[in-house]
């Protein structure tokens, strides 16, 4: 077997961490902040977390924080009014460049729709670009059951946000919401959300941030994100074992915004990028991109990256983002980072940036990091003894889940819908997969059309759900 | 006077296996002689998931037909299929240079012009399967024939090429290898089924051949008597059972039964609330069956099959221009009712193929399910014949049937 040869020096040329800021802004920015803080290990970067209500931003586990508009809205919310949330922010201008000067990378999760995070982000955005940082926007429109007030203000500030930002994710709640059990709470369909916000500023920040074999920057990543007012997609998935290439890629198209991969044929571009330890084999990689071509478009324009990092061990890890666009989509703002200047930021460092190595599935201790039970994570949970109740919790709850996935079985579709707890395992398969199984078919090779329909799927479901 | 020949044609289905053997007479008549069959295991979509049982299932049916027919079959003609058998058309042209006596058009100059056409880029891993001869074209003169002897200065020619991911087809190779028995020819499925279900007169009218089988629906359709598309659907009879196991959550031999039994392709009238009585047995508690549900379910996926068909034939041609119509073979063609649907969808007469040109007893033959491997008997005796014209003297006669299937490298490769 072909082994990948190694770079000599591993863990070189990474960005510094101290250079990257991950900055939540509003009530649903913070819970995703939580969640980073969490659950992904965010090594590579330091968190900031901004809101008007002083409550919420007491309760946040982030480092840093800032109220805005402490004068204007006296310590309370935006109440809904993105003006409002605006002028906060303009008031607290000089403490949120003070914070963000001297960055390189930064990263701004709000959720749309909201006073605070509409009004507060695009203002945000802006000053970061003024301090010469790149900016990549994480957004989440809201439910369409939260009113067409609030999307319409969400609509407003997500223009406004992609003249501030170099890339901008957005996240359709209403697509996870609708991804997720029926039976589900409204908690719980917020906190997928946050999860997958959490995942995505995790996996770019290590893709960006990681020393590659083959690397992919930031270049690659807005000709991924260039179609921009877009939907974005994003799948991580992680696995060990003989079939770990195979395994990795299947968790990572369960991901919601993939749709089991039949999302990806509409993207003109995408990145993909994996991750394993020294194990890594060059067969193995091939096998996996082989498979993902399956899915993906002839024409499309694959920017692969491969890297290598110890702290993985066995396990070998995928990320795929992309994007898709509305006909005619804006064109990419000019960004403050030229394909030249990226390496700039790529200061070496010692050590690596790993952002995720809890993930690794040979620890079985460790993997069952992703806690999910339902609910918003608990505020302050800051020492590790809490997090471990909280961890052994989900264990229980994840234990049938977890044994189908080490028996190495196929896709249990039906088992998998079934179970409330689907919704989260290590491999971050958080979501049942679509309703619609495939019978005898689980085993054999999909047979999937060019428009991403899965012709094992009986005609007559899928003709139903349309 | 050349004494007959016999051949055998060998298909490994997704739902079984079959061997035809047939006696051709130096007249070119087929005689079918017998042949043997074996549910076929381990076969999914056309192709070897399990390399053990579907071997063993091949031995059954081999052995059968050598018992039935008292011949000993060394060396059989093979027919493949499978998702990843893909099609295309492709001109090559070439100038024939000036000079004395020129511009006559020669063997080589086609030879040329066949490898100029073939010469596009195929994925990698894919190797041709057949390079078929559409047309040629002699300065700009359309359908010439036989362009060898005639003058001109650009010769062109149409190819259809089909070509396939190589190793997933010599896994189906080694499988009949390891028997032990001899690979002749390898064909692709429909190509062998048109050879026997379709006149010539239907295939210089135009005609499309869909064959559906258990794994898979293979097609190929045919405009001015020449092949000008072809391929394969990943979706089959087994797709109907699956569905209808999964719809009415009833076991997958309940769902076959209920298939073979009850189903029919187009959903009846209402004011039929018919129902059918699944009797309880130890695994599995009694149920009501609706028929009309039953249907509609088999409905559903026959027709999304055919309008897919349909969509990817109109890619490239109008499906107005055949003459001839639609034809409907293969074990899900027996499915109540298909060639309304089919009607319905294609807007073209549509019927039921049978087996033209075979003479001697085919009447226990006629079942659709043995198109493909009766078919490659006439393809058999079509290589064979051409194999004896290029050693005829009679050099006008020479390239007629030269180049019509040619182009399997398979073989030699997998040596």
């Amino acid at each position: 077997m072909l082994e990948y040869e190694r770079k000599p020096a591993d863990g070189e040329s990474a960005l510094a961490p101290e250079k990257v800021k991950v900055i939540g802004i509003g009530g649903a920015g913070s819970n995703v902040l939580d969640r980073i803080a969490l659950h992904e290990r965010m090594d590579d970067g330091e968190l900031l977390v901004l809101n008007t209500d002083v409550r919420d931003l007491v309760s946040s586990v982030a480092e840093d924080k800032i109220q805005l508009g402490k004068e204007l809205t006296q310590g309370l919310g935006a109440g809904g009014d993105p003006d409002l949330g605006k002028e906060a922010a303009q008031k607290t201008e000089d403490e949120i460049r003070a914070a963000l000067e001297g960055k390189s990378l930064v990263f701004i999760c709000a959720g749309l729709g909201g006073g605070t995070g509409s009004g507060a982000a695009p203002v945000v955005a802006k000053i970061a670009r003024e301090v010469g940082a790149f900016v990549v926007g994480f957004v989440t429109m809201p439910f369409s059951f939260e009113g067409r007030r609030r999307l319409e203000q969400a609509e407003s500030a997500l223009v406004q946000m992609e003249k501030c930002t170099n890339a901008l994710m957005t996240f359709d709640n209403d697509r996870m919401g609708s991804l997720i059990n029926q039976k589900e709470g409204i908690q719980q369909a917020f906190a997928a959300a946050d999860q997958i916000i959490g995942q995505s500023v995790g996996a770019i920040t290590k893709l960006v941030a990681q020393p590659g074999l083959v690397r992919i920057g930031m270049d690659d990543l807005l000709t991924a994100l260039k179609n921009e007012s877009s939907r974005c997609l994003f799948g991580f998935g992680q696995a060990s074992g003989d079939n770990r290439a195979q395994e990795a890629l299947k968790a990572a198209l369960k991901n919601p915004l993939l749709d089991r991969g039949q999302m990806l044929n509409q993207s003109s571009s995408l990145i993909a990028h994996i991750s394993g330890g020294e194990t890594t084999t060059l067969w193995e990689v091939e096998i996996l991109m082989n498979e993902l071509s399956k899915y993906v478009n002839d024409d499309a324009h694959i920017l692969f990256g491969v890297s290598s990092d110890k702290k993985q061990g066995e396990s070998l890890s995928l990320t795929i983002i992309s994007s898709i666009g509305k006909a005619g989509s804006s064109q990419l703002n000019e960004p403050v980072l030229d394909i030249e200047d990226s390496s700039e930021i790529e200061e070496p460092i010692e050590g690596e940036g790993d952002a995720e190595p809890e993930f690794g599935l040979s620890d079985d201790s460790d993997k069952e990091d992703s806690v999910f039970s339902g609910e918003v994570p608990e505020p302050f949970i800051s020492d590790s003894d809490e997090e471990d109740s909280d961890e052994e919790d989900s264990d229980e709850e994840d234990s049938d889940e977890e044994d189908s996935d080490e028996e190495d079985s196929d896709e249990e579709d039906s088992d998998e819908e079934d179970s409330d707890e689907g919704l989260q395992s290590h491999q971050q398969d958080l979501i049942p997969e679509k309703k619609g199984g495939r019978g005898r078919f689980d085993k054999a090779e999909p047979t999937v059309t060019d428009e991403g329909e899965d012709l094992d799927v009986p005609s007559f479901l899928r003709k139903k759900k349309k | 006077m050349a004494k007959a020949k016999i051949y055998a044609g060998l298909e490994i289905g997704t739902s079984k296996i079959c061997v035809v053997v047939g006696e051709v007479d130096a007249d070119g008549s087929i005689k079918i002689l017998g042949i043997g069959q074996a549910p076929s295991r381990g076969v999914r979509k056309g192709e070897i998931v399990d390399f053990e049982t579907a071997q063993t299932c091949l031995h059954d049916a081999l052995v059968q037909a050598e018992e039935k027919t008292d011949v000993m079959i060394g060396n059989v003609y093979l027919a493949i299929t499978g998702a990843h058998i893909e099609s295309l058309c492709n001109r090559g042209s070439i100038r024939i240079p000036d000079g004395p006596g020129a511009n006559e058009i020669t063997e080589e100059d086609l030879d040329e012009v066949r490898d100029l056409a073939r010469d596009v880029s195929l994925p990698q891993q894919n190797v041709f399967l057949h390079s078929i001869i559409r047309d040629y074209y002699v300065d700009g003169q359309e359908k010439v024939q036989q362009p060898v002897g005639m003058f001109g200065k650009v010769v062109e020619a149409d190819y259809h090429i089909i070509h396939g991911i190589k190793t997933r087809m010599q896994n189906t190779i080694r499988c009949v290898r390891e028997i032990p028995i001899s690979v002749d020819e390898v064909v692709f499925s429909p190509i062998a089924a048109a050879q026997v279900m379709l006149s010539k007169e239907q295939k210089d009218r135009g005609a499309l051949l869909i064959d559906i089988g258990g794994g898979t629906t293979d097609y190929v359709m045919y405009l001015g008597g020449s092949v000008a598309q072809s391929g394969c659907i990943a979706v089959g009879g087994d797709h109907i059972t699956n569905d209808i196991s999964m719809v009415m959550k009833v076991p997958l031999t309940r769902a076959e039964r209920l298939k073979i039994e009850h189903g029919s392709a187009m959903v009846q009238d209402k004011g039929q609330d018919e129902f059918i009585v699944l009797e309880d047995d130890p695994h599995f508690s009694g149920l009501e069956i609706d028929k009309v549900m039953l249907n509609k379910i088999i409905n559903a996926r026959i027709s999304e099959t055919f309008e897919q068909l349909r969509d990817r034939i109109m890619k490239d041609d109008d499906i107005a221009a055949l003459g001839a119509g639609v034809f409907l073979t293969g074990g899900s063609s027996k499915l109540k009712e298909i060639d309304k649907l089919a009607e319905e969808i294609f807007s073209l007469p549509v019927s039921l193929a049978s087996i033209s040109s075979m003479s001697g007893a085919t009447a226990p033959f006629e079942n659709p399910q043995l198109a493909t491997p009766m078919g490659l008997i006439r393809y058999a005796q079509m290589i064979e014949a051409n194999k004896t014209e290029k050693t005829n003297p009679f050099k006008l006669f020479r390239k007629k049937l030269g180049g019509l299937f040619g182009g399997s490298s398979l073989i030699e490769n997998n040596n």
